[in-house]
């Protein structure tokens, strides 16, 4: 039965991506719009059957009107649907990074239809997730709102590089008769970091051959139990927001950081030891960058495939996660593909 | 950069509209309108809740009231009035359960009104509900009503599927497609043959209105005093309309009278659903022209037709004497009857349609008369001097009389006296009619309760009545005098409605009585005539000027015209509502006046498939336009857009070797790109990104006015930037 399903699946997913190429904007037409009424559509229709049903056995003119009025009615509210939905034109913002097992507000533009009128009505946003069996949560977006970014939440626990799955639209305008919904394979890929591990900070000084890896050894850990109090700096760009005097700054107003005797910058690069399974490693690896990024530790990272100086700051924070995210191939190589 | 949105909740449980949703309020509205209107089918135990939940509802919209009813207090009104309903199931109609039950669920729905699900249920529900409406009242009131309560479902619904937007378009919206859908519908309409009824449904057990089979004197009063509608005539150009005294509709003939009542005994009763022989069989039209009838006029024929409103009853009218009887509409047979009424097959419960010949004034002479049914008496009173040329009279009325008290003693003793003075029946009619002329008798639409003895009540005592009265006297007296007599139910009178119809109201019922005469056949006599002359000769509301009618609704324009305001938009509406009946409610393809048809015919299309395939090709026609109309291009090259494409290049122009990805951001995404890169250039794009946002996603309404001011202020930034590009470059 799961196997059947999947098969299903499988081919409904080839078959849209015959249908729906991927694309980084669309304007909703007929290849990729379906419209089918709605269970409250087919009961609508079933009452105007009944209705037909008295109109024909009372011999009543009217209530034959009646029910011709709201068959025609049913009728042109799939071409009112159809016309509203496919004014829709769509395409995503910038996607800003994400740690696996956290929320990403995919940034969905509505952007002005080329006919010149907009889509209007609630318009439900939802991502076609295959694997899960979780139950599926639409979010909605009201069309004539002022707003026209809807930031639609993703939730993943997968780390890489790669593209989203493919966003349903979906909109019940302007009577609920029908539905008109869209299967959406944008282009952007979204880069989701491992999810952090606690650990503890280990640090090589020089990058060694694999082999020596594992004799070389702890020179750089950091020890917070020992740091002392030895006074305070004035904040500079750069400094971490850890060391931060905040009861000061509260007092004072100034933003100072607190400087720690005994406390060494260490300097070195982060690897991926031998002796841990791969995902537990990287998620490991990606919790000491951040703290390293926290706490102002220059460092660099050391992988099989890749290898990156030490250095500091956001953007070299964000190479060395993406690093993580696209083992074990380069983000470089994921992205160039793409 | 990215402004987050609000999220409404999920589909799985959204509760996306608090008690203050102005479609559950709309819903709310139109159920009220709904019950209003079918009040009299709702019985008490359902309206009660029904009414709760309006007012429930209400109060909640104000605020005035925070609690939903709970689960187990709705539980104990659904099982209560559920078996109510079971109970009273046995009794009603299958229609009337059907409302009750639809009633009392959309009621329970309303006061528990929450999800999208509850509104649909009970829209749903409503519509069916409206649909049932038209079959208890199919006048244009109504149908205006029910059309408002229909689009204002409708709005409901847009209210909930676009809540954000307002109403102006949302009723734009709607009337668009209802308008859309109108001629769709006509099409379907008048394209698809009318089936016959699948199978017989019972009927709501309504009141019948109008006449009955019995005739109490005094009843007729009670319709004198109702506005509506009976029927209306149509005379055709050939046929002038007849004068006011020979407008006398003729329902039914009563026969057998117990002191109390006139009835329909069940000789008559077999009587009337006899097709009657000489339907078939008019006169010659040289007949009728070169002979007449000396004592009551000139013979002429008339020809009409009879749109009847539903009455409940066998019972259609038609002028002295019918012959051909032409049922009109698939509703309905009519056909002419032995008693020389009109009658339909069923029950009429929807307006009937019908083309009667009529010869006015031709003698109404019955082949092999049973003399002595129109002889009986309520007691054991034996004429004095009987002309009966029947044989065992005396035996039948012996038979007949069962009763052992002497009914109207007095009347009786006073025609014993009469009978021996006048001994002809001519001059025993002048004689009742001078004594009603003598005793100066009154006629009147409130007549006395009499509850004893009613006709010496009526003649000697109270001395007023309504023509109910009039007739039962004359009717009584002529038969104690031994003249075969019997008394005519129908309707007298009728207004122009314009130069060939004739609007005929329920008020204008009328009793008169007919005596039988070997020679020329029933001869009709109208008592009435003798003391409210006006009531034949204008109409009952000469008659009555003191007594308008009483029996008025808000619906009842005829009550205005009564007051006396609006005289002429009553008297269109009447034509309007006339029309309406003829053209719709009458409609029928069978009919040769089928403009439809007639179209059709005269583009020589007559095969069924061509037709068929001409009306799908129209329906596509129309489709096409719809679409083709919605799908139309409607912007120009965009001036503003243009700026804002031109000042993108020269940003891009900075980072030659960038992904495609870049270039197609849209202007937000496109922006927190360039502030990450560059953030001097990002300062100078900034303005234009805020135009060119607020310029594309402007409201249509707003973008007439200010895109001419967007165009010029983003023009100067554009170039602003340029400069600054110039500047960086040496």
């Amino acid at each position: 039965m799961h196997a059947l399903r999947q098969f299903v699946q499988k081919q409904h997913l080839a078959w849209l991506n015959k249908r729906i190429p991927k694309a980084d904007t669309f304007q909703l037409d007929n290849q990729s719009i379906f419209i089918l009424p709605t269970v409250f559509g087919y009961l609508f229709l079933c009452v105007t059957i009944f209705i037909f049903l008295i109109a024909t056995n009372y011999q009543s003119n009217i209530l034959r009107l009646l029910s011709f009025f709201l068959l025609s009615l049913f009728i042109v509210h799939m071409f009112a649907s159809y016309l509203n939905f496919s004014r829709l034109y769509v395409s995503l913002g910038m996607i800003k990074p994400i740690f696996a097992g956290t929320t990403a507000a995919i940034p969905l533009h509505i952007l002005p239809s080329k006919t010149g009128t907009p889509a209007r009505g609630t318009l439900w946003i939802n991502f076609m997730q295959t694997q899960t069996k979780q139950k599926i949560r639409y979010q909605s977006i009201e069309l004539d709102d002022a707003e026209n970014i809807a930031n639609v939440r993703y939730f993943t626990q997968t780390r890489g590089i790669y593209v989203l799955p493919r966003m349903t639209l979906q909109c019940d305008y302007p009577l609920g008769l029908f539905r008109c919904w869209t299967h959406l394979q944008f282009v952007q890929l979204i880069t989701v970091y491992p999810s952090p591990i606690a650990s503890k900070l280990h640090m090589d000084e020089i990058p060694q051959l694999h082999s020596d890896i594992n004799s070389s050894s702890l020179s750089g850990k950091m020890n917070e139990q020992h740091e002392e109090f030895a006074g305070l700096n004035k904040y500079q760009i750069g400094d971490s927001l850890h060391s931060v005097a905040w009861k000061q700054m509260a007092r004072t107003g100034q933003m100072m950081t607190k400087e720690f005797s005994g406390y060494v910058n260490p300097k070195g690069y982060l690897h991926l030891p031998i002796d841990t399974p791969i995902e537990k490693a990287l998620g490991q690896l990606s919790y000491q960058i951040n703290y390293c990024q926290q706490n102002n530790i220059v460092y660099g990272l050391f992988l099989p495939h890749v290898h990156i100086k030490p250095g500091q700051g956001e953007e070299h924070q964000e190479q060395c996660l993406a690093a993580l995210a696209s083992f074990p191939k380069t983000a470089q190589s994921i992205l160039g593909k793409h | 950069m990215y402004t987050p949105n609000t999220f409404g909740e999920s589909i799985a449980n959204k509760p996306r509209s608090a008690a203050q949703n102005i479609s559950f309020l709309l819903i709310t509205l139109c159920f009220t309108i709904l019950i209003a209107t079918l009040y009299e089918a709702i019985s008490i135990w359902i309206l009660l809740p029904s009414v709760l939940a309006v007012i429930l509802r209400f109060l909640l919209y104000l605020g005035l009231y925070q609690h939903v009813p709970s689960a187990t207090m709705l539980n104990i009104i659904a099982v209560l009035a559920g078996g109510f309903l079971i109970y009273a199931s046995t009794k009603m109609a299958l229609l009337e359960t059907m409302i009750n039950m639809l009633v009392l669920a959309s009621s329970l729905k309303i006061m528990v009104l929450h999800t999208q699900k509850d509104l649909q249920a009970i829209l749903l529900s409503l519509v069916f509900l409206l649909g049932i409406g038209f079959v208890f009242h199919s006048d244009l009131l109504h149908l205006l009503l029910y059309i408002t309560v229909l689009f204002l479902l409708f709005l409901t619904l847009a209210a909930h599927f676009a809540p954000k937007q307002n109403l102006a378009k949302m009723n734009k919206k709607v009337v668009l497609i209802c308008l859309q859908a109108l001629p769709i519908a006509l099409l379907l309409f008048f394209a698809i043959p009318t089936l016959p009824a699948l199978w017989h449904m019972p009927l709501p057990k309504q009141d019948t209105t109008g006449l009955t089979d019995t005739i109490k004197p005094g009843d007729i009063a009670k319709l004198g005093q109702s506005n509506e509608l009976a029927f209306i005539a149509t005379f055709t150009e050939a046929s002038a309309v007849p004068h006011y005294h020979e407008r006398y509709w003729r329902s039914l003939s009563v026969d057998a009278f117990d002191g109390v009542k006139w009835f329909v005994s069940n000789q008559q009763k077999a009587q009337q659903t006899i097709v009657s022989k000489t339907s078939t069989l008019a006169p010659k039209k040289e007949n009728v022209i070169n002979s007449s009838n000396k004592s009551l006029g000139k013979i002429r024929k008339v020809t009409y037709s009879i749109q009847l409103q539903k009455n409940q009853s066998h019972y259609a009218v038609s002028l002295d004497r019918p012959f051909k009887v032409h049922s009109e509409g698939t509703q309905q047979t009519f056909f002419p009857t032995a008693d020389f009424a009109v009658h339909s097959q069923y029950p009429i419960n929807a307006v009937g349609f019908y083309r009667v010949e009529s010869v006015l004034h031709y003698p109404l002479k019955e082949h092999n008369l049973d003399v002595a049914r129109y002889l009986q008496l309520p007691d054991n009173f034996h004429a004095p001097n009987a002309v009966n040329d029947t044989e065992n009279l005396d035996s039948t009325v012996q038979h007949q009389s069962t009763l052992t008290k002497i009914s109207n003693p007095r009347t009786q003793a006073w025609v014993k006296e009469l009978s021996k003075i006048h001994t002809d029946r001519a001059s025993l009619i002048a004689a009742f009619d001078a004594y009603l002329l003598a005793e100066n008798f009154r006629y009147t639409l409130e007549p006395e309760l009499m509850p004893n003895d009613v006709i010496d009540t009526f003649l000697f005592d109270v001395k007023s009545g309504f023509c109910s009265h009039y007739a039962s006297a004359l009717g009584y007296v002529l038969r104690l005098a031994g003249y075969p007599t019997r008394l005519v139910a129908g309707y007298q009178g009728g207004e122009l409605l314009d130069d060939n119809s004739l609007s005929v109201y329920q008020y204008d019922a009328h009793a008169w009585v007919e005596t039988y005469n070997s020679e020329q056949g029933w001869i009709r006599l109208d008592p009435t005539a003798t003391i409210a002359p006006t009531r034949i000769s204008a109409g009952l509301r000469d008659a009555l000027t003191q007594s308008p009618a009483k029996d008025t609704s808000i619906f009842d324009w005829d009550y205005y015209s009564k007051v006396g305001f609006s005289q002429q938009f009553s008297s269109w509406l009447n034509h309007l509502e006339f029309g309406w009946e003829k053209e719709i409610a009458r409609f029928n393809q069978n009919t040769d006046g089928d403009l439809f048809d007639d179209i059709l015919k005269k583009l020589g299309i007559n095969d069924s498939i061509t037709r068929g395939f001409l009306f799908l090709g129209v329906m596509a026609g129309i489709f096409a336009i719809y679409f083709y109309s919605g799908l139309r291009q409607k912007s120009q090259p965009d001036k503003v857009l243009k700026q804002y494409v031109k000042a993108k290049k020269l940003c891009l122009q900075q980072y030659p070797t960038l992904d495609v990805q870049i270039q197609k951001l849209p202007p937000t995404g496109f922006q927190s790109w360039l502030e990450g890169k560059n953030t001097d250039l990002a300062k100078h794009m900034s303005p234009i990104t805020q135009l060119i946002v607020s310029h594309l996603y402007m409201r249509k309404s707003h973008e007439e006015h200010k895109a001419h001011i967007g165009h010029n202020e983003l023009r100067l930034h554009v170039q602003a930037l340029q400069q600054y590009l110039k500047q960086h470059r040496h």
